[in-house]
């Protein structure tokens, strides 16, 4: 009965069901392509306010000084945020879904609505590379977003390579959140590997000592 | 000893030395932090100069690593008047002064007319002034750096004089000159 | 050299020479780790906070860019932030197994109750240090978890409203509060924590240790008056709490390096996000640590009633000793009628703990209900189940 509240706790909300980014093996390649779209397509509105000194954030000419000041108040009081920290407070399914959630929408301003993201001040910054997208159902609730969102027209870049695109910016992005990744995964062997053999010594140490202990022990009973 | 003694001491000392070993490579981020950042390594980088347009006798005082770096432009005067108190240097060779080996000449520099310097007397760390004129600090004065602090004086190649509280001449960061500009902070090719 | 040092030293030899030949039970088990351990993450916490107090800026516009800085360009100033941050879930891992024992073995029971006692001062304790913390890298779950855990103390009567001010300094939670906040997590609580460290230990060393089977070690002799049961705490104890170090630390450090956020229980994604007081987040949770007692908190519908059932939750931990009536300490010898209560307490606290985490709908405070009405019971009526209980006899010696 216990099981069954907790697992009735956990499906009450009703949304599509976001898209996981398929990152390739060869990461670091990934992410320097990534931080490249990134200042193609991004940078001219959105900061990257803690990547200032990362050495492949600024081959990619991603430089805060040439970065956009918004005013506070610019589009409505919600100028485009700065993007260092965006995986890690969105989520990346979350973040790679709504790169690639246009689709068409006349009753809003600027032809675009966003399927993850509905009402998103965010112009559609890829129109010319996806080509255009239309919703199929208005029932989007624990839906794929390819069951519900088709190309319409096609745009300058194949759907493989505009998949390709977004997601080396997700890579980038990702990697922006937390560049310590390659160093902690580098790591990570020789640290776990050191006390997995401390582990073992200090099993037999203790064996060694408490069999002294046991042995006492057997001789008093008997 | 019995044979389980024994075991227990081997493996005793490979715990100990294992646990030694954690315990060193536990520390070494802790060090390695409290070296400078990347940031403070990047401000760090060496600094350039544009030198082209200085009039004769003209500083120049740029910050290089916290520390201001002086470059001098000596005229002709100013050079010859290096020789004329020769014998009253503490340490005209250079020997016992820091430098790097392209300034340790009499001119202390690469280039004669320019002179570079860390603007730090090698007393205790005050900034001594760049006083050009002649007989401006005592009649016998050709012109060079005076530090208020504690009297130290120094000739127009920061060379220091006998009988004042400063050990050795002023010191010369690593420079060179790329393309006509003077590079501060680092050797040349 | 001990000569040489009992005489200048007498106080810190003794105790040094006490720890060395103390007399512990000879069949401790894996669940008397937890005590060294978390001496060993407070022993973390301390130093990664020096480390951290290095970079760190108090201040609403900085605070979260000096971490980030401090993660990106000081040299291994990510390791410093994600040992902290993962430190502070491990602790309270391990300060709830802690605690589980004492359930599980009747440790709190006579005369260990000041032990006790001074044990869940420490609870209290470690969550305010644990909450001033949260609140110092200044995201939004900092922002709006330092809102609502203030707002609670307005409930109180009379006094409510001015105390509240009197920890804001400022008529919101504000920058102010942020500097007294830090103030407090990094001075005032550890100082207060160490203090009861030293406290816990000097009190279990006047007692002694518990022991699975639940009785004295003392009550058996031999001719030189040490206990037959026990053996010195070094070196057959200093080598098993080592052995425990190296697996703790094995599943901490895989923790630190290979999944820091902790699938956002150790860091929150939402608190990654700087803090806005003009927006809420759609979805406010605590630390998973704190879950329970704030489900239990939004569990009842009346603010006042919530928060007193929050507080009473957790100072029913202090009336422990006073509530057990059984003749018996341990669960080994103890009936059904306590192993069925402390199994289903065991689920309503891990049930708290999720439901906490969830949003607030229907179901999840449907079930926090339940879960709130079984934790309380399991107090409650231990004066009577713990009396009525069957129970066996314990032996006279340790089973080992």
């Amino acid at each position: 009965m216990i099981l069954l509240l907790l697992i009735g706790c956990f499906f009450s909300v009703a949304q599509p069901i976001l898209d996981a980014p398929d990152f390739s093996y060869q990461k670091e390649a990934q992410i320097k392509a990534g931080a490249k779209a990134f200042a193609q397509s991004c940078f001219s509105c959105h900061s990257m306010n803690y990547m200032r000194t990362d050495a492949l954030t600024l081959a990619a000419g991603i430089k805060s000084e040439n970065a956009m000041a918004w005013p506070k108040d610019s589009w409505m009081g919600h100028p485009p945020p700065d993007l260092s920290l965006v995986t890690a407070y969105r989520g990346v399914d979350y973040v790679y879904s709504y790169l690639r959630g246009y689709y068409l929408d006349a009753e809003v301003e600027g032809g675009y609505e966003n399927i993850v993201m509905p009402g998103t001040q965010m112009p559609n910054p890829f129109s010319l590379m996806q080509g255009d997208q239309v919703l199929l159902t208005q029932d989007i609730a624990h839906k794929r977003l390819f069951e519900v969102l088709d190309l319409k027209t096609k745009g300058t870049m194949t759907p493989q390579e505009f998949e390709d695109y977004v997601t080396s910016i997700v890579a980038y992005l990702v990697y922006a959140s937390d560049p310590s990744e390659a160093d902690r995964y580098a790591y990570a062997p020789w640290v776990l590997g050191f006390l997995a053999i401390f582990v073992l010594i200090m099993i037999r140490l203790d064996l060694v000592y408490w069999a002294e202990i046991h042995e006492q022990h057997d001789h008093e009973k008997n | 000893m019995s044979e389980v003694d024994l075991k227990k001491r081997r493996l005793l000392q490979s715990a100990g030395a294992w646990g030694v070993l954690g315990i060193v490579g536990a520390a070494v981020p802790f060090l390695q932090s409290l070296n400078p950042s990347r940031v403070t390594r990047l401000k760090g980088m060496p600094v350039e100069v544009d030198v082209s347009n200085m009039s004769e006798g003209q500083q120049k005082t740029v910050m290089w690593r916290g520390k201001p770096v002086w470059i001098i432009k000596r005229s002709k005067e100013m050079l010859a008047s290096l020789d004329v108190l020769q014998g009253n240097l503490r340490d005209p060779g250079s020997e016992s002064s820091s430098q790097p080996s392209y300034a340790q000449n009499q001119y202390r520099s690469v280039d004669p007319n320019y002179l570079v310097l860390l603007g730090v007397c090698t007393h205790l760390g005050c900034a001594p002034t760049y006083r050009p004129e002649k007989g401006a600090i005592d009649s016998e004065w050709q012109g060079g750096f005076f530090c208020s602090c504690h009297g130290s004086k120094f000739d127009l190649a920061g060379r220091v004089f006998d009988g004042v509280p400063a050990p050795t001449n002023l010191e010369v960061p690593p420079y060179h000159f790329k393309d006509g500009a003077l590079v501060i902070g680092e050797e040349g090719e | 050299m001990s000569d040489w040092l009992r005489l200048r030293v007498p106080f810190m030899y003794d105790l040094l020479d006490h720890l060395k030949h103390y007399q512990a039970p000879k069949n401790l088990n894996f669940w008397y780790f937890f005590g060294a351990l978390s001496l060993l993450v407070l022993g973390n916490q301390l130093l990664t906070g020096i480390w951290l107090l290095m970079y760190y800026t108090p201040t609403a516009a900085d605070a979260m860019a000096s971490i980030e800085f401090m993660m990106r360009e000081v040299n291994f100033g990510w390791l410093f932030r994600y040992l902290h941050a993962a430190g502070a879930s491990f602790f309270f891992v391990v300060v709830y197994l802690h605690m589980y024992r004492a359930l599980l073995y009747g440790s709190y029971k006579a005369p260990r109750e000041i032990l006790w006692l001074s044990g869940c001062v420490m609870l209290l304790l470690l969550m305010a240090e644990a909450y001033t913390g949260y609140v110092l890298p200044w995201g939004q779950m900092s922002y709006w978890a330092a809102r609502v855990i203030t707002s609670l103390f307005k409930t109180i009567p009379v006094i409510g409203e001015p105390l509240v001010l009197l920890i804001q300094g400022d008529y919101e939670v504000s920058e102010v509060t942020l500097h007294r906040f830090f103030s407090f997590h990094v001075v005032l609580f550890p100082l207060i924590i160490l203090g009861f460290v030293f406290f816990h230990t000097l009190c279990l060393h006047a007692v002694g240790s518990n022991n699975p089977d639940g009785i004295e070690i003392k009550d058996n002799l031999d001719a030189q008056g040490k206990p037959k049961d026990g053996v010195s705490f070094h070196p057959f104890y200093t080598v098993k709490d080592v052995m425990g170090v190296g697996i703790f630390l094995f599943i901490f450090l895989s923790v630190v390096f290979l999944a820091p956020r902790g699938w956002g229980l150790v860091l929150e994604p939402e608190n990654f996000e700087i803090a806005n007081p003009m927006v809420t987040p759609l979805h406010i949770k605590p630390s998973w640590y704190l879950a329970p007692y704030y489900a239990i908190l939004r569990a009842v519908p009346d603010k006042s009633l919530g928060a007193i059932a929050m507080f009473a939750s957790l100072l029913m931990f202090f009336l422990l000793p006073w509530l057990d009536r059984s003749p018996v300490r341990s669960m080994r010898y103890k009936g059904p009628l306590s192993r069925i209560t402390l199994g289903l307490f065991t689920v309503s606290f891990l049930g708290l703990l999720i439901v906490g985490c969830l949003p607030a709908t229907y179901w999840a405070t449907f079930s926090a209900r339940i879960f709130a009405i079984l934790y309380f019971s399991f107090f409650f009526l231990m004066p009577i189940y713990s009396y009525y209980d069957w129970h066996k006899v314990p032996p006279s010696r340790l089973t080992i």
